[in-house]
């Protein structure tokens, strides 16, 4: 009778682990763009193993995460998480503004890490991320700092001219409406060309000229960049 | 041979559990009691153009601080934040040991060290480099405890920028671009440690001999300890 009782709770017990690991894998994700004037282009967000990330601090970005740090494009580190039997979320679709609040779910499947990238605009190769945080089995909220890194791909010249590729130098544009013209450049070096901590904007008030087309007094920035808030379920 | 050797450890910790209770309050691992603590402490420059001056990582008397916000930087701090020279920081009373890079850690290098704590002695570390294009900026930790972190395990911290309090910042005297290293005047700035409102730079500051390159945000470095034996 005892023992019998015992495998009973044994096996309810054992059926509340799995679910509690079935629904563990669901995160809610919030994130919010806590900077006066920088706009995000798509966020993605990826669940994966450890092996892969989107970005590593301190190594050589991929093409992958160059073509996302320099014009937002999203499509190559999708497709290599996608790869590596990981998860992806787009959490935006569009370019979003600084105090805007972005939401969505993601079923992060067996996968235990997550990381976050977006550009950050007006910037040459900076971008808002989270490299490979281990998502917590136990249910809860948990809100996470973002930083600004900068991808070390391309010189900051801060010149807005529309370029957004891979080899080609300049920002794609601000969306926030305050892009300046015909900027002679604010950087003419690159000092470190792996993943690193980005010095920020330098900026200029002059807006049809000087060395910057972005705005001293507009598109600055001080870590962290964004508040990322996952709910474990 | 490692396996071999943790086992041999492990009998010789049976053999000797009531002469080891007593001296391994530090940790809660004691099967390798007999065998010193060994750390592999790793420092990466993530800043774009900030070179770290040859860190010092220092062992010391517990609750030993090298420095404190808001209070006054020491001399030997001073000689650090100011012209690079961990020397004097790195031979104060208290300091039990110390290792000094031969060479400064340039923007996306990193520097490790093998870090042997004895038997008894002090686990308390610090870590300290100046960021060479600042006039008295600094970077590192100070008084962080290893004693609970277990074999295998590692810790990361991400460390930010303190500004000495010992020189006004007028990004002329910075030795990374050959400008004036130490200097025992004080005047011109607050006499206490803070952290750092960063560079301006020659587009911002007339007479600044820093580049766009120089500007830097928090953190700084990335440091990585792990527990190896």
């Amino acid at each position: 009778m005892k023992i019998k009782q015992t495998l009973q709770s044994i096996s309810v017990l054992s059926s509340l682990l799995i679910t509690a690991q079935v629904n563990a894998a669901e995160l809610d994700i919030k994130l919010l763009n806590l900077t006066h004037s920088i706009s995000f282009t798509p966020v993605l967000v990826a669940a994966h193993e450890q092996q892969i990330s989107l970005f590593h601090l301190g190594e050589t970005a991929t093409t992958a995460l160059q073509k996302m740090a320099e014009g937002g494009d999203t499509s190559d580190l999708k497709t290599a998480v996608s790869a590596a039997s990981g998860v992806n979320l787009e959490l935006t679709s569009v370019p979003t503004l600084a105090g805007v609040t972005s939401t969505g779910m993601i079923d992060t499947g067996a996968n235990m890490y997550l990381s976050l990238t977006a550009m950050l605009l007006p910037t040459n190769d900076g971008f808002v991320g989270l490299d490979s945080w281990k998502i917590p089995t136990e249910a809860g909220t948990y809100t996470i700092m973002l930083n600004a890194y900068d991808a070390g791909t391309e010189v900051n010249d801060e010149i807005i001219n529309g370029g957004g590729t891979p080899g080609v130098p300049g920002i794609p544009a601000d969306p926030s409406g305050n892009a300046g013209t015909g900027a002679t450049g604010a950087s003419n070096n690159e000092a470190n060309d792996s993943v690193h901590i980005h010095p920020g904007n330098v900026g200029d008030t002059d807006a049809i000229g000087g060395i910057s087309d972005v705005n001293s007094t507009i598109h600055r920035w001080l870590n962290p960049v964004a508040q990322l808030v996952v709910t474990v379920k | 041979m490692k396996n071999i050797n943790r086992q041999h450890g492990k009998y010789l910790a049976l053999l000797a559990l009531t002469a080891t209770l007593a001296a391994c309050h530090h940790n809660n691992d004691n099967s390798d009691n007999a065998k010193p603590f060994i750390y592999e402490v790793t420092l990466l420059n993530i800043t774009q153009g900030q070179i770290f001056s040859p860190p010092a990582l220092m062992t010391h008397a517990a609750k030993m601080k090298l420095w404190q916000a808001g209070e006054t930087a020491s001399l030997a701090l001073e000689k650090l934040a100011e012209g690079g020279d961990a020397s004097e920081l790195s031979a104060l009373s208290g300091i039990h040991q110390s290792q000094i890079s031969g060479t400064p850690v340039t923007p996306g290098d990193s520097i490790s060290w093998t870090l042997e704590i004895k038997k008894g002695a002090p686990f308390s570390v610090s870590l300290a480099t100046m960021l060479i294009n600042t006039n008295d900026g600094f970077t590192g930790f100070t008084d962080m405890d290893l004693s609970s972190l277990a074999l295998g395990d590692s810790y990361q911290k991400m460390l930010a920028v303190y500004d000495a309090g010992t020189e006004m910042n007028n990004e002329v005297a910075v030795p990374g671009l050959g400008g004036e290293g130490f200097n025992a005047s004080r005047i011109g700035d607050v006499n206490r440690v803070y952290v750092h409102a960063g560079v301006l730079t020659t587009h911002e500051l007339s007479g600044s001999n820093l580049l766009p390159e120089h500007k830097f945000d928090n953190p700084a470095g990335k440091l990585t300890i792990k527990r190896m034996q």
